[in-house]
């Protein structure tokens, strides 16, 4: 069985064929919030958020036919959540794992995870013990950083570099791009170019403050990184150093973005309509796609509602295959889409799902 | 004098209100421009405050680009050129 499609909602995750149709599900009624593959060995992660009983992670090494349970991040004692924006300061609990990332040949069993409330966790033995990277958490500026999407600050995107494994890059919601070079020890923030409109007009081109929704780097050309941005989107050609923005139409508000596998040059994007109004520009949902780096876009709408749709794509919720080919995205509403052309043709396969937190292809 | 500005996010809630809206009082404390600005603009003060007059959780205000720490403590005292900045935390999707 390849090419599935892992969806994981509020109520559930749903492994689907790659054309949509539902072949299994797991932790149904239970809120799986992201589901990750490792690509050396296959093996599956899923976190889960059960609200009353905390964040748990679970790991499948048969494609989802079962599932153990794992240790989860643990923040150590005296640990503090930073409060940028004015929330007081409090003991640094996990409140959830938002981006699971892997290291390369040469770090077997290396899992990186990035949690609320802004901690980077390593594990070098397949997610069974975790270890806090503290020389990001330690960071003077993770005082500036502050929630953005959650109460407190969210790692969400590690970008581990395919040609080098000890240099990754990871991005704060609201804290910045951050790099290390030296496999987690040092770290510097990466946000050359990026504004934020929301701050106070002095703190605009800060680094430490930015809201960089997600972050991806094309695998065959890392260099090239997109950032889809709390103000727009961003891409860079130096691998971070500087960042440029590119405007799309109808909106460059949005919040997942995906890269193609091998031309760094495609990405796409869900556009809504703007911070403060998170729904598609005049009720029709599209699919932005640039194939020139963002110099201009093409609007996707066929097979996608044109009339009255409020759906919502989180960070998570929008991935492309391999090929480069087959993209899919899911919903706040629990609508599902796949094509298999880069998005020339959408096909909804669901309408009734929970809402959808994140999909991925496996 | 001190400014005090209310995000874009903040200000639409005023009916005819496009973009972010700047109040400018010669007031003293973060608290008397903020009661200043709810003087001419009632309908905000229950964005950012909640019944008790603390700042509301969500919600973020910077004096010269730095976050207040206590947002049940308004009265810190203003400079004469002191800019305010009213915001909302970012949250949701």
């Amino acid at each position: 069985m390849a090419g599935s499609l892992l969806v994981s909602t509020r109520k559930g995750l749903f492994v689907m064929t790659p054309d949509g149709r539902i072949e299994r599900a797991a932790f149904l009624g239970e809120p799986v919030n992201l589901t990750g593959i490792d690509p050396r060995d296959g093996a599956w992660y899923a976190a889960l958020d059960l609200g009353h009983f905390g964040t748990k992670l679970h790991r499948s090494d048969d494609r989802g036919e079962s599932w153990a349970e794992l240790a989860v991040p643990a923040y150590p004692e005296g640990a503090t959540i930073s409060a940028g924006d004015g929330k007081a300061t409090q003991p640094a609990t996990l409140r959830g794992i938002w981006s699971l990332a892997y290291g390369g040949a040469d770090q077997p069993g290396r899992v990186w995870a990035g949690t609320v409330p802004g901690g980077l966790f390593r594990s070098d033995d397949r997610g069974e013990s975790w270890q806090l990277v503290e020389g990001l958490w330690d960071e003077p500026s993770r005082a500036n950083w502050f929630g953005g999407g959650t109460d407190a600050p969210s790692i969400h995107s590690i970008v581990v570099d395919p040609r080098d494994s000890k240099r990754v890059f990871v991005a704060v919601s609201c804290g910045g791009v951050w790099e290390t070079v030296d496999d987690g020890a040092t770290w510097t923030v990466r946000c050359s170019g990026m504004s934020a409109a929301y701050m106070p007009p002095e703190r605009r081109d800060d680094p430490t403050i930015q809201d960089p929704h997600h972050l991806v780097s094309c695998p065959a050309a890392p260099d090239v990184m997109w950032v889809q941005h709390h103000n727009g989107i961003f891409v860079s050609t130096d691998a971070a150093r500087s960042w440029r923005e590119v405007k799309a139409e109808p909106s460059s508000f949005g919040f997942g973005v995906v890269v193609h596998p091998r031309d760094p040059m495609r990405a796409w994007f869900v556009p809504a309509i703007k911070d403060e109004r998170r729904i598609p520009v005049d009720g029709a949902l599209v699919v932005t796609h640039t194939r020139d780096g963002g110099e201009s876009f093409e609007i996707q709408r066929e097979g996608l509602p044109q009339t009255h749709a409020y759906d919502l794509v989180y960070r998570h919720a929008l991935a492309i295959d391999e090929s480069g080919d087959r993209l899919a995205f899911g919903s706040t509403t629990g609508n599902v889409w796949v094509t298999a052309d880069g998005g020339a043709r959408w096909q909804a396969v669901s309408h009734h799902l929970p809402p959808v937190y994140a999909v991925t292809y496996a | 004098m001190p400014a005090l500005t209310f995000a874009r996010p903040i200000a639409r809630w005023l009916p005819d209100q496009d973009g972010e809206l700047t109040v400018e009082r010669p007031a003293k404390t973060l608290r008397a421009l903020l009661e200043a600005a709810f003087a001419d603009h009632p309908t905000l003060r229950g964005y950012v405050l909640d019944e008790r007059g603390v700042v509301r959780h969500h919600v973020a205000v910077f004096v010269d680009g730095v976050s207040i720490t206590d947002k049940s403590d308004l009265d810190q005292t203003l400079a004469p050129e002191a800019s305010v900045f009213v915001m909302q935390a970012l949250s949701g999707g």
